[in-house]
């Protein structure tokens, strides 16, 4: 499935300072007179935050207080994984607890331009970011890593949920240690929070392939 | 005479652009019009009341009997036509005149003027009687007002009705500010709120050839003016409709709040507009009441049918309503299929559109073969259409009577080369690019049906359709981003859709509120980027056709949303807010999935695959590989930043900015406070699936992904550069 992601989204990261004077002609008065806007391009801002309330001072805050409230995990349970207790297998689920992002992007431009793939004309997809517009990025991360199982079958014979089992992604057992640095955290073998400002200067060019290689 | 004269010539005027080959009238010519003053009526009445307006249509039996269909009757009863003030009197001008001009033909002209009036009625209703007998009742109280009266004439040359070369017709229709409202009571039955189609204006020229045949109908083919005006009530398109909220009672002063608005001005060629009575005996218009039964719309009906091409000065308009809002204005359009030819040979169609009564307890609405088997991509899923394309609504456990406004065949190919966003008060761009924002349709089809009131809300169901790409490869359906200035294009092309919600509507003091038990949405289509079409490319994905453009595909995309207990609250703005929004609604879980799992005793463990429910799937384009993320369910709700906010979709004066929150499997009260919800409403993707090379039968299946809770906020800004 290498395929999916190399030949159905080829992504060409080119440097804007060498191309974007390539080909450029004279534009004659009469050309100019003949336009009525500029070339369309869109720039997209971004703001979106996982889990997290803004107040109007811009400070972050959970909406998940502590590690008793669920609601904020996010669990990937692998095809097969499972445990087996009193004849029964349970699931088992990777839950990233108290998961939370804030990702801003203050300008993504879109335009459509060309390049040259084996001697023919492509059109792409521009889309650059300038490192004057810095991406910000804040409280990226989870309070803790655990592997959690079920308690009880999913699934009654019909089907159904089994709503007395709790799934593993709704674990609530908290980190042991009231006086620790995790205190008041879901229990787990690893947390991560990231803070970061990236700058990034240059165009992505996204462009399809009928080919392996253009 | 003179004035009188000049309006003549206003209305014949356009004849020198037509395209028929008519001869043209000048003004010299029309000076020279001899004739009589004519005859002036003027007729005035305190108020007008009529009992009753009807109109009657057959339709198919919904129990399946009478072969010969049922009469049913569009109806609204204690119709009263009343003075704008008070002690006033309502009425109209005519005025009819006839003469010659020097070539000796003979001229006649027409014009009826009314005076500002404001209609009330009943609610609309479909019985089987013209009076009393057994009625539907399908809304609450109607009315009309229309403060600066209408005006209305028709010039004609040789005779008004007639298709010879030298006949010809020219029609004004103006109207202004009118505002149809239907009124729904509150359960203080003191407050009224009114959910309003208003501001409506239509000011169009027309010249052109006036005929009736057995076969057409009623037919207009011509050219026809869209004229907008900047005057002290601001600007106005040529063809302008808004919608509209008002809220208040006797004692308060109502508050109107604002909800969109379209609009189009400029002119149009080649005009062709139809009128005609259908017979669907066939049921090819709704389709059957039930398989082998008799026909949905009947044997009687009122078609429409309105196409042409789209002037060098043709513009429309779409955002939001009231003077302090922004719009976007699409002008300059060519055809999508051929973006360098001349401006002024783009062409629409509206399709056919049908208003029929029925008494059925589904609907259909034709889907595309593409469509149906994207989404029923193994034996697993139930197709979206019966055997003859059609997909059925169903209306209820047994047959329900109410009208159906359908369009079926709906084109519209133009691109626009110019985008602007405007202010609504002025109609001046604040911002102007050499592109556009596309919004195309291929083969657009809709049913828009009233099935009578629930309580004090009004019963609905609606169904839309989109067929992808045309069979000769070079229509399509498409939303996306277009660069005029070097034809490129980036969006989701040849989108086959489908939707269709029923529920009921209530209008209520804040807003307008939907409440559908269901509502399914399917599409299928490709996110591609790449030139736009030339006329040796088309817009084909498939290796076989000659000047395919297969290469712009990056991914294929389809989905199906099967959701219930869908709740929208559309919150009208006060002032230049835009539009806003909450919504909640449920994704049930398909019952048997969970592959892998012991015990997995679901209903079906013999195969490798299941429903997939609601899901989404990305296709690989170059070998058809497919990730699909299945069986999707939870429950969902959108909102604003904080606390019982709306979501916001509003343009600004150069761009558009949406904000929302997504809440996963919770509530969130005014103070900003959440709680959340069991595990039946986890936010769960069931399987995520992988199908190399697209073999459907064989999914390897990677797992799954699940979210008790939480919220996702985002505020996206889109500007034009």
């Amino acid at each position: 499935m290498n395929t999916l992601l190399i030949t159905g989204l080829s992504l060409l990261l080119g440097l804007t300072g060498s191309m974007a004077h390539a080909g450029l002609s004279a534009i004659d008065d009469a050309t100019m007179a003949d336009t009525t806007g500029q070339a369309a391009s869109i720039s997209l801002g971004l703001d979106m935050r996982l889990n997290l309330d803004q107040a109007s001072n811009g400070t972050l805050s959970n909406v998940c207080a502590t590690g008793s409230v669920v609601a904020c995990n996010l669990g990937v349970s692998f095809n097969n994984r499972y445990i087996t207790q009193n004849g029964q297998r349970l699931k088992s689920w990777l839950v990233f607890k108290n998961t939370t992002a804030a990702i801003t992007i203050p300008e993504l431009t879109i335009s459509g331009s060309t390049i040259t793939v084996g001697g023919q004309d492509k059109a792409v997809l521009d889309i650059a970011l300038s490192a004057s517009q810095p991406i910000i990025i804040r409280k990226l991360g989870f309070d803790s890593l655990a592997v959690e199982n079920d308690t009880a079958a999913e699934i009654n014979s019909d089907g159904t949920l089994n709503l007395s089992n709790t799934p593993g992604y709704r674990n609530a057992t908290l980190a042991p240690g009231q006086t620790t640095f995790d205190a008041g955290r879901g229990r787990g073998f690893i947390g991560l929070d990231m803070t970061a400002t990236v700058a990034v200067n240059g165009n992505f060019k996204v462009f399809g392939c009928s080919s392996a290689r253009c | 005479m003179n004035t009188r004269f000049s309006l003549l010539a206003t209305a014949l005027l356009l004849v020198n652009a037509a395209s028929h080959g008519m001869e043209a009238l000048t003004d010299d010519a029309l000076s020279a019009v001899n004739g009589a003053d004519g005859i002036q009526m003027s007729v005035r009445a305190d108020q007008i009341i009529s009992s009753t307006l009807y109109a009657s249509d057959n339709a198919g039996d919904g129990t399946g009997g009478a072969a010969n269909g049922i009469t049913q009757y569009h109806r609204v009863d204690a119709l009263r036509i009343n003075p704008v003030t008070s002690g006033g009197t309502v009425g109209a001008d005519i005025t009819y005149q006839t003469g010659t001009i020097s070539t000796g033909a003979p001229t006649s002209r027409l014009s009826v003027t009314t005076t500002p009036m404001a209609i009330t009625g009943s609610g609309l209703k479909v019985c089987d009687s013209t009076t009393g007998g057994t009625c539907t009742t399908l809304t609450g109280s109607t009315s009309l007002s229309m403060p600066t009266g209408a005006q209305l004439s028709i010039a004609s040359r040789n005779g008004i009705l007639g298709s010879r070369s030298d006949q010809a017709v020219g029609t004004f229709i103006g109207i202004d500010n009118v505002d149809f409202a239907v009124q729904q009571t509150a359960t203080d039955n003191t407050t009224i709120n009114q959910f309003v189609l208003g501001d409506i204006r239509v000011n169009i020229n027309s010249t052109g050839r006036l005929y009736v045949t057995a076969a057409e109908g009623f037919r207009f083919r011509g050219n026809a003016s869209l004229n907008s005006i900047v005057d002290g009530n601001g600007y106005r398109p040529g063809v302008q409709l808004a919608l509209k909220h008002v809220s208040g009672s006797n004692s308060a002063t109502p508050q109107t709040g604002y909800i969109t608005r379209v609009g189009a001005s400029g002119s149009i060629r080649n005009l062709d507009v139809t009128m005609r009575g259908t017979n669907d005996t066939d049921g090819v218009i709704l389709g059957r009441t039930v398989n082998n039964g008799p026909s949905i719309a009947g044997s009687s009906g009122l078609a429409l049918n309105i196409r042409g091409f789209l002037g060098p000065d043709f513009s429309y308009e779409i955002g939001e309503s009231g003077s302090a809002g922004r719009s976007f204005r699409f002008s300059q359009l060519v055809p999508f299929d051929n973006p360098t030819a001349a401006l002024g040979t783009a062409a629409f169609n509206l399709g056919d559109m049908y208003l029929n009564t029925f008494n059925s307890a589904r609907l259909g609405l034709p889907v595309s073969p593409e469509l149906n088997s994207a989404i029923a991509f193994n034996i697993r899923e139930t197709p979206l259409t019966d055997g003859q394309g059609i997909s059925y609504q169903t209306l209820g456990t047994s047959p329900v009577t109410g009208t159906a406004l359908a369009v079926r065949g709906l084109s519209l190919q133009g691109l626009p080369r110019v985008t602007e966003i405007i202010n609504n008060r002025t109609g001046t761009p604040t911002r102007t690019i050499t592109g556009s924002l596309l919004t195309l349709i291929n083969g657009g089809n809709a049913n828009l049906a009233l099935t009578g009131l629930e309580g004090r809300r009004i019963g609905f169901a609606l169904a839309a359709s989109t067929d992808g790409l045309s069979s000769n490869n070079r229509a399509t359906t498409m939303v996306g981003l277009a660069d005029t200035a070097s034809n490129l294009y980036f969006g989701l092309r040849n989108i086959d859709s489908l939707i269709q919600g029923r529920g009921s509507l209530d209008i209520s003091s804040t807003g307008i509120n939907l409440a559908m038990p269901e509502l399914l949405l399917a599409a299928s289509g490709e996110l591609a980027a790449g030139f736009l079409m030339t006329s040796a490319t088309n817009f084909s994905s498939n290796s076989n056709v000659t000047g395919n453009s297969r290469g712009d595909v990056l991914a294929g995309v389809r989905l199906k949303l099967d959701a219930r207990d869908v709740n929208v609250s559309i919150i009208p703005s006060q002032g230049e807010d835009g539009l806003a929004f909450t919504a909640s609604l449920t994704l049930p879980r398909v019952n048997g999935d969970r592959l892998g799992t012991a015990p997995n005793t679901g209903t079906d463990t013999s195969t490798r695959f299941r429903s997939a429910g609601t899901f989404v799937h990305l296709i690989e384009p170059s070998d058809g590989s497919i990730l699909g993320l299945e069986n999707i369910s939870g429950n969902l709700s959108v909102l604003g930043a904080r606390g019982t906010d709306p979501a916001r979709i509003d343009v600004i004066d150069n761009g558009l900015v949406m904000e929302s929150t997504v809440l996963i499997n919770g509530q969130r009260n005014a103070s900003n406070a959440r709680t959340w919800g069991n595990t039946a409403g986890d936010l769960r993707i069931g399987n995520v699936n992988l199908y190399p090379n697209g073999n459907v039968n064989a999914p390897q299946r990677l797992g799954e992904i699940a979210m008790p809770g939480g919220q996702l906020y985002s505020k996206v800004t889109l500007r034009l550069n």
